[in-house]
């Protein structure tokens, strides 16, 4: 089938879903509905020192999808870098989603710092994906440096106020090789729906579902925004006409 | 003093790093130890003696992520 064929390639990894989720701000026992309402092969998850009272996630995860580690919490390279390797020796795999952010207001990401680790962590053959705010020079620094995606997020984190960045992640869908996948600040399914028809490669979300009134409703809601979304991408959108109008039944025939 | 997570705890030194981590009921297949910087396998644990300065981490995932 042709919607088999529309794979989603990370780092020589196939993914048929293309939205990723977060884990975080909702209870555990809400991930396993959220995860097949979404539909999500891939979810990311933090660390943090460990308080032997919590319940251990890995334990509400389903069989068969994709950890994402992330690397939240580091504010420069060298932290991240320190993150990541506690990640791989957790997770047994090389993902890595890598954040570094020393900014606690905006919560905006280090590009620079992004692209040292992404160097350092490429070389040791992680899959890195880093979390940046979209500038193609970084994105195309970040390729450079072996990065498996670019994920530029669309507004600050957990604010859901949707595509601020539009104009700029237009740029990098339309100039980077690799997976282009929006990472923070879609707010509504219409705003992921926009985003692949825009030919974003994949979406990731998590507060928006978190702070829904139904979190699995809303992650349905959501994975149908993005299937629609990639569908009207694939399919090729129709023209504007800027002015005027062009009707769409025969202008002869006409019965008076 | 040992610090464990960043809280001093004194009675950990002198123990193998398994014995501690039974002791102390960590969830042992969920976590990912470091001391001093250096992150210990599951096999080095029983022949990794806690020292009396050691920083010791352990850290597991938990949810986030946006």
């Amino acid at each position: 089938m042709a919607e088999d064929a529309d794979l989603l390639t990370i780092g020589g990894h196939t993914f048929t879903s293309r939205f990723i989720l977060g884990s975080g701000k909702y209870s555990y026992d809400l991930i396993d509905s959220a995860i097949n309402q979404a539909k999500a092969q891939i979810i990311t998850m933090a660390l943090r020192r460990t308080d032997s009272a919590e319940e251990n996630i890995l334990n509400y995860i389903p069989e068969g999808i994709t950890i994402l580690p992330n690397t939240s919490g580091s504010t420069n390279a060298e932290e991240a870098i320190r993150t990541a390797r506690l990640a791989r020796e957790l997770s047994g795999s090389n993902f890595i989603k890598l954040e570094v952010v020393p900014d606690k207001k905006y919560l905006m990401p280090d590009n620079n710092e992004t692209v040292k680790a992404t160097e350092v962590l490429a070389n040791e053959g992680f899959i890195v994906m880093p979390y940046v705010l979209p500038d193609l020079n970084v994105a195309r620094q970040l390729v450079d440096a072996g990065a498996a995606t670019v994920m530029p997020l669309a507004a600050p984190i957990g604010t859901n106020k949707g595509l601020a960045t539009k104009d700029l992640i237009q740029i990098l869908i339309d100039e980077i090789d690799v997976p282009v996948i929006i990472d923070a600040g879609i707010g509504r399914p219409s705003e992921a729906a926009e985003a692949m028809e825009m030919g974003a490669d994949a979406i990731m979300a998590n507060t928006s579902m978190a702070t829904a009134q139904n979190i699995p409703l809303m992650a349905e809601a959501f994975r149908l925004g993005v299937e629609a979304g990639r569908k009207a991408y694939l399919a090729g959108p129709g023209r504007i006409i800027e002015r005027g109008a062009v009707a769409s039944s025969p202008l002869t025939g006409l019965s008076k | 003093m040992v610090t464990v997570n960043g809280e001093p705890l004194a009675e950990a030194a002198g123990k193998n790093l398994l014995t501690f981590l039974q002791q102390r009921e960590a969830p042992i297949d969920n976590i990912v130890v470091e001391l001093n910087g250096t992150i210990i396998h599951r096999p080095e644990y029983e022949q990794t003696l806690i020292k009396p300065n050691d920083k010791l981490e352990l850290i597991s995932f938990v949810g986030g992520g946006r």
